[in-house]
């Protein structure tokens, strides 16, 4: 690992996310996911970490509408939402919302990955509704 | 019986405060405005440079001088100079204090200065690699994720609007501060009107960001009659991290500060009830909310009502950010916080001084909700008291 750059250690993640997959490191010693990726699990800093995929199914926690462009790339889908999801693994990941309107939006409903392609042939994760599950 | 003692007990008090005008200062440089503070600091307090033995600025979140070339910009020849490359006013305060108590430092000036609303402004590095592929931008994010989970787990979606009683409070604070960036009038209507930047906040719940320089001077409280007539008494501290972000448990409404809140105030024996002028950190207007409820100035789900009619404004009962704060003052990370509260204390705020003030409490969190941390400030009659 060069210099061991925190951006070596998610390397794998991102990697897998713009395969249109979310893995994390778990622990091989207490099963503990740890994320951001790092150097040994947070919860007992055992080194032994292997990458696990993770379902995608999670949990809207709590989200934000963007009315205002920071960056000129988001200026054409104002006003766009960024949630906080709360994987059923545990660890929490920021998204957007796709398949519901803003207005749709409800804290605690239940959400899937959903991989939108991107221009350059990579991947970007979203959630959408899961609307085989009951959440 | 364990007895909780109080390790800043009579310690260290400030003994000078000064800022300059919030605001535009296109033509000077963040030294020129450290150095405006610093000197203000000395002339109203009639300390001489030579009694200055300690030298603290910070290099993180806008500050721009690093010490060493600002003490030697002021003549400085101080027993110990250092800078926070992290963190925020809290931290500096935290750290004069630490410098002091231990005896490495008797008298200790602390100065922060930036001009990043005329030269830029630098960004935090990421919290989180690479949110903001999702267009997730800003410490204001952070802060309206806080919100929204705020509202919805008490059931305020309806009352989104009625965070506007910080922004319009403090503005009408800021019309009596003659210091402060923003003071036009601020109605309802005004704040209704306002733009979205991120759901549930307006432009008006965000801080603005100024250009200018605060400098402190703490010193050995027992060394600080000498100093001054009026010094302000550091009655003691908080302090709660939690470091596990956005991606870890639930921190969004930053619940650490519960802890912090008992630490301070077991060691103090005084409680929020006692808090004459409370001054928050307040980066974005709704962090006034998790502090008033996690440090029990209210209860949990009662602040949006709890800050209405004025309760919190010019002559209400509990007044907060009494200068205007971060949404209409001026934007120093904290530091302008410092300033106002020694005003307060020495009775030297004009027209919006707070009647009878005779204890101010400071809290602070990180945009990313790491950290609180809480100072209590008392004058020198309450400080005898609690010997
Ligand atoms: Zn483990």
């Amino acid at each position: 690992m060069s210099g061991a750059a925190l951006a070596d250690y998610a390397a794998p993640h991102e990697a897998a996310l713009r395969e249109g997959r979310i893995v994390m490191q778990r622990c091989d010693d207490c099963g503990v996911i740890t994320y951001p990726a790092g150097p040994c699990c947070h919860a007992c800093l055992s080194p032994a970490l292997t990458w696990a995929e993770m379902s995608g199914r999670g949990t809207l926690w709590a989200y934000v509408i963007y009315h205002h462009a920071f960056h000129p790339a988001f200026a054409d889908k104002l006003p766009y939402n960024v949630a906080l999801v709360r994987l059923e693994e545990g660890p929490q990941m920021i998204a957007g919302i796709t398949g519901a309107s803003n207005d749709e939006l409800r804290n605690g409903m239940a959400l899937v990955a959903r991989f939108e392609p991107q221009p350059d042939g990579s991947r970007l994760l979203k959630f959408r509704p899961d609307t085989d599950s009951q959440g | 019986m364990s007895r909780i003692t109080n390790p800043l007990r009579n310690k260290v008090a400030i003994v000078a405060a000064h800022a300059t005008m919030q605001g535009k200062h296109p033509d000077r440089s963040a030294w020129d405005l450290g150095v405006e503070a610093y000197r203000g600091a000395l002339a109203s307090s009639g300390i001489a440079p030579a009694r200055i033995d300690g030298l603290l600025t910070q290099t993180a979140n806008g500050g721009q001088m690093d010490p060493s070339r600002f003490g030697q910009m002021v003549g400085l020849d101080p027993k110990v100079t250092g800078a926070l490359t992290y963190g925020t006013a809290f931290f500096s305060i935290a750290y004069a204090a630490a410098l002091i108590s231990s005896g490495q430092a008797s008298v200790v000036a602390c100065v922060y200065a930036t001009n990043q609303r005329s030269h830029g402004f630098a960004n935090p590095a990421d919290q989180i690699p690479a949110n903001e592929r999702h267009g997730f931008f800003s410490a204001a994010g952070f802060a309206a994720l806080g919100y929204q989970r705020y509202l919805h787990e008490y059931g305020r979606t309806a009352d989104v609007d009625k965070l506007g009683a910080v922004a319009i409070s403090q503005r009408a604070f800021a019309r009596l501060n003659p210091i402060a960036f923003r003071r036009d009038p601020m109605s309802w209507d005004d704040y209704l009107q306002d733009r979205w930047i991120a759901w549930p906040l307006r432009r008006s719940d965000i801080c603005l960001i100024t250009d200018g320089g605060v400098a402190l001077i703490l010193a050995d409280a027992n060394l600080a009659a000498d100093l001054v007539d009026q010094p302000v008494h550091l009655l003691g501290l908080g302090r709660q991290d939690a470091l596990g972000g956005l991606a870890r448990g639930d921190n969004l409404l930053i619940p650490q500060m519960r802890a912090t809140a008992t630490q301070l105030y077991e060691r103090t024996g005084l409680g929020p009830g006692d808090v004459d002028n409370l001054q928050i950190q307040d980066a974005h207007a709704s962090v006034i909310l998790h502090t008033l409820e996690n440090y029990g100035f209210c209860g949990a789900g009662e602040a949006l009502d709890f800050i209405q009619d004025g309760r919190i404004g010019p002559g209400g009962p509990l007044p907060v950010n009494s200068g205007g704060g971060q949404l209409s003052e001026g934007y120093m990370v904290g530091w302008l916080h410092q300033v106002e509260a020694f005003r307060q204390l020495r009775g030297e705020a004009g027209e919006r001084q707070t009647s009878n003030c005779r204890i101010a409490q400071f809290c602070a969190t990180g945009g990313a909700r790491e950290y609180s941390g809480s100072l209590l400030y008392g004058t020198g009659a309450v400080a005898e008291m609690l010997l």
